[in-house]
Parts: structure tokens; C-alpha cells; sequence
């Protein structure tokens, strides 16, 4: 039995998760990270994409994150972020429509030119998260 | 035999806006705790942000952000977000609020400030256009605040601030400190107060931490967080007193109602044994009269 720490989400709303956990996959700026109990402390900035958590009793819990923070500190890791989105909650025609809403927006964007390239990098962020959201959803129903 | 109808009538009418009025404590009772229960799930999230800010700050030494330039000394252009309630019948919330807001604006008008008023809330709105002052800007909010539609409104402040378009933003609203205390405040917003750096510098050299990417960067990131969290609680902190000012007024005038009820009773009671006995002593002297 590895050895196990406590893990939190918490987003602006409410807290989704507070339990103890073995091992936690998390979507950092820069690309995925994992974490294991023991490890030293850290603040790592967040980006948008999928969280997988082991818990302690065995079970699996995936979310989709978006944006944030990951605090580990003394075998407790708080997971800041906007919104956490359990990937069985997740509606693939929904996500797939939220996804191609905000393609057509991001290429109206990059034809006009109109807009700013901060109004751009954010609607390629938000491309990134609804990617996300929809590669979720097709591995829930995949499985 | 007039004066028995009317009362009559009036204890009606108070009964049925004791009913009214003790169906909207109840109502209001039932939304409160609802709101509180949000305002408290949005509570770890808030103080977590406000640590980690510290944390940072402690960790980054001097730091400067676009959002933490200071006031200029002379003439500022700033921006009065007031927030205030849909509804009515919450005894003095929005008078507090308004009161406040008003002085607060007439205040930084003799001081030669260009003002720009937002509210949030139907009343702010009717309460501005009653005295004059033009609104630029009518957000709808409502009884749940959502943080995606605070965090908007935020990110706008945020946008012009930094772009120099205003030099201060305020948000008035009323803060809930506990069920019997709500005080009207004024907040300043933007500029940003720098966070306060952890005073327990021991705390600091124990846990050294790993920072991805460095703490300038992050706290970068943090800092227009710190803001949107900071309007989001204002605008919690609104629902939550409104709802319990509400309770508390629907409660008084319940009370107050019960209370003149018991005392048109009284009337009532006193005005029926008046004419029947005046009907006795009509009877009693016409016998007499005929003997």
C-alpha cells in the first residue's frame, strides 16, 4: 500500500473533493505532473486540463480543471481552481457544441484581425479547455 | 355602531398583512440560509487565495503590478460600483447602502473627482435616477452570484484600470459581519493593497518551496484572482445581508402587527360592551317610562 496524503479541490463555489489519495495527476502550466505523498514543498501555477486522482481506497476520480493553483505543503496538496468538472458530469454533445462555438469564434477572430492578440491568446486558452472537455467526455464513453 | 364596523375592518386588515409579512420572515429565514450556506462554500477558496498571496508576496520580496499603481494625488477618475437588492421590505439595507454610497460620491465630488456609477440591484438604480446622478452602467446579478458573472465584471475593472482609464474603483455594499451586524462599506477595489506579506517569517524559512513558475510570475497570475475573489465576496456578502435584514424587518412588523391586533381587540371588545349596554339602559328607561 503506497504511502498516502491528503489532497483538496476547492473552486470558487464549493469544495469538490477533500480526501485522502495515493496519487494525483494534475495539469500544470507547463504540461502534466505527478504528485506522490512525501513530496517537498510546491506552488505550481495550473492550466486547463484533466486531473486524475487515486484514491486512497482505490478508487479512481477524474476532473477536467481549469485554471489555478496546486499548493503541496506538508503532505497536503490544495488544488485551487476556477472550475472542476467531474468528467461523468460531463455532456459530450454539449462539450462538442461549447467546442465548435468557440472555433468559430476564434477563427472569426484570426480573420478579422480585429481583435487583440490578448482577446486572442484567451480564446485559445478557452479553445484549450473545451478541447479538454470533449476529450474527457469520449474516454468516459470509450470506456 | 360605526365605530365597530371600522374596527372591524382594520383588525381584517391587519391579519392579513401579519400573514403577508410572516410568510415573507419565512421566506426570507429559508433563502438566508441558503445563501449563507453558498457564502460559507465560497469561504475556503477566498482564504486560500489571500494566503497564497502572502505567501508569494513574502517569497517574491519588492513587487510591483499595473493593478497595484497607487491613487494620484490630485483629480482621480474613479468608479462607484453600488450594490444594492431587487426587492424591498428589507428594512434599512438598502437605505444603509444608498445613504452610504451617496456620501461617499458627494464626498469625492467636492474633491474635483470624475465619478462613473455602476450598481448592481434594481433599487440603486431607481434610488440614482431619483437623485439624479447619472447610472453608466446596470449590472444584473441577482439572488445567486455567480462567480463567472462576477469575475466579468472584474476582469473589466481590471481591463480599464490597467489601460489608465480610471484611477480608483469603490464598491459599495453592505458587509455581513454576523446575523445582528451588517455594516455598509465602502471598498476599495482597485488599486490593489499589496498583499500583506506573512508576518510569521518563521513560518516562511521552514517550508521552502518549489516554485513553478517563479514566484514573480505566479503572483502575477494570483493577483487579478485576489480581485475577482474580493468582488465576488461583496457581492455574497449582499445576498446574505439582504436576506437576513429582511428577516429581521418581516419579523418586527409581524410582531409589530400581532401587537395592534391585540389592541384593536381591546376596541372591538370595549366598543360592542359600550352599545349593549347603551341598548340595556334604552330598554331599562323605556320600561321605566311606560310604568
Amino acid at each position: 500500500m503506497a504511502k498516502t496524503f491528503r489532497c483538496q479541490i476547492v473552486t470558487p463555489a464549493e469544495e469538490v473533493f477533500d480526501g485522502e489519495v495515493s496519487y494525483v495527476d494534475l495539469p500544470a502550466w507547463d504540461g502534466q505532473m505527478g504528485v506522490m505523498a512525501s513530496r517537498s514543498a510546491m506552488l505550481v501555477q495550473l492550466g486547463c486540463g484533466p486531473l486524475h486522482i487515486e484514491a486512497a481506497d482505490g478508487g479512481r476520480r477524474d476532473y477536467v480543471l481549469r485554471d489555478g493553483f496546486a499548493q503541496m505543503d506538508s503532505d497536503r496538496l490544495t488544488l485551487l481552481t476556477e472550475s472542476a468538472e467531474p468528467f461523468e458530469s460531463i455532456d459530450l454533445a454539449e462539450a462538442e457544441r461549447s467546442l465548435a462555438e468557440v472555433r468559430s469564434k476564434f477563427s472569426a477572430a484570426i480573420e478579422g484581425r480585429s481583435d487583440s492578440a490578448e482577446a486572442i491568446d484567451t480564446l485559445t486558452r478557452r479553445q484549450q479547455f473545451h478541447l479538454q472537455r470533449v476529450a474527457a467526455a469520449r474516454s468516459r464513453s470509450g470506456r | 355602531m360605526g365605530q365597530i364596523r371600522t374596527i372591524k375592518k382594520r383588525m381584517v386588515a391587519v391579519r392579513t398583512i401579519q400573514r403577508i409579512t410572516k410568510t415573507m420572515q419565512m421566506i426570507a429565514t429559508a433563502r438566508f440560509t441558503a445563501a449563507l450556506q453558498r457564502a460559507k462554500a465560497t469561504r475556503p477558496y477566498t482564504d486560500r487565495i489571500r494566503d497564497l498571496s502572502a505567501q508569494l508576496a513574502s517569497a517574491a520580496g519588492e513587487f510591483t503590478h499595473p493593478l497595484m499603481r497607487p491613487e494620484p494625488s490630485g483629480a482621480k477618475r474613479e468608479v462607484y460600483l453600488v450594490i444594492s437588492s431587487d426587492r424591498g421590505l428589507c428594512g434599512a439595507y438598502n437605505g444603509n447602502v444608498l445613504k452610504n454610497g451617496l456620501a461617499s460620491i458627494r464626498r469625492s465630488n467636492t474633491s474635483g473627482n470624475t465619478i462613473r456609477l455602476e450598481t448592481a440591484g434594481r433599487k440603486a438604480s431607481l434610488f440614482f435616477k431619483f437623485a439624479k446622478l447619472e447610472v453608466a452602467a446596470k449590472h444584473q446579478i441577482g439572488d445567486k452570484p455567480s462567480y463567472d458573472a462576477v469575475n466579468k465584471i472584474a476582469a473589466d475593472y481590471m481591463r480599464e484600470f490597467i489601460a489608465g482609464e480610471c484611477d480608483a474603483v469603490r464598491v459599495v455594499y453592505m458587509r455581513f459581519v454576523s446575523n445582528s451586524r451588517q455594516v455598509p462599506e465602502v471598498m476599495t477595489l482597485l488599486p490593489l493593497q499589496p498583499p500583506a506579506a506573512d508576518g510569521s517569517a518563521k513560518a516562511a524559512d521552514k517550508q521552502v518551496y518549489e516554485f513553478s513558475p517563479d514566484a514573480a510570475t505566479l503572483l502575477e497570475a494570483l493577483l487579478p484572482k485576489t480581485v475577482s475573489v474580493s468582488l465576488f465576496q461583496a457581492f455574497n456578502d449582499a445576498v446574505v445581508s439582504e436576506q437576513v435584514m429582511r428577516m429581521v424587518a418581516m419579523k418586527a412588523a409581524t410582531d409589530n402587527a400581532a401587537g395592534l391586533g391585540r389592541m384593536l381587540k381591546r376596541d372591538f371588545n370595549r366598543a360592542r360592551q359600550t352599545k349593549i349596554t347603551t341598548e340595556l339602559t334604552e330598554i331599562v328607561g323605556g320600561a321605566a317610562a311606560l310604568e
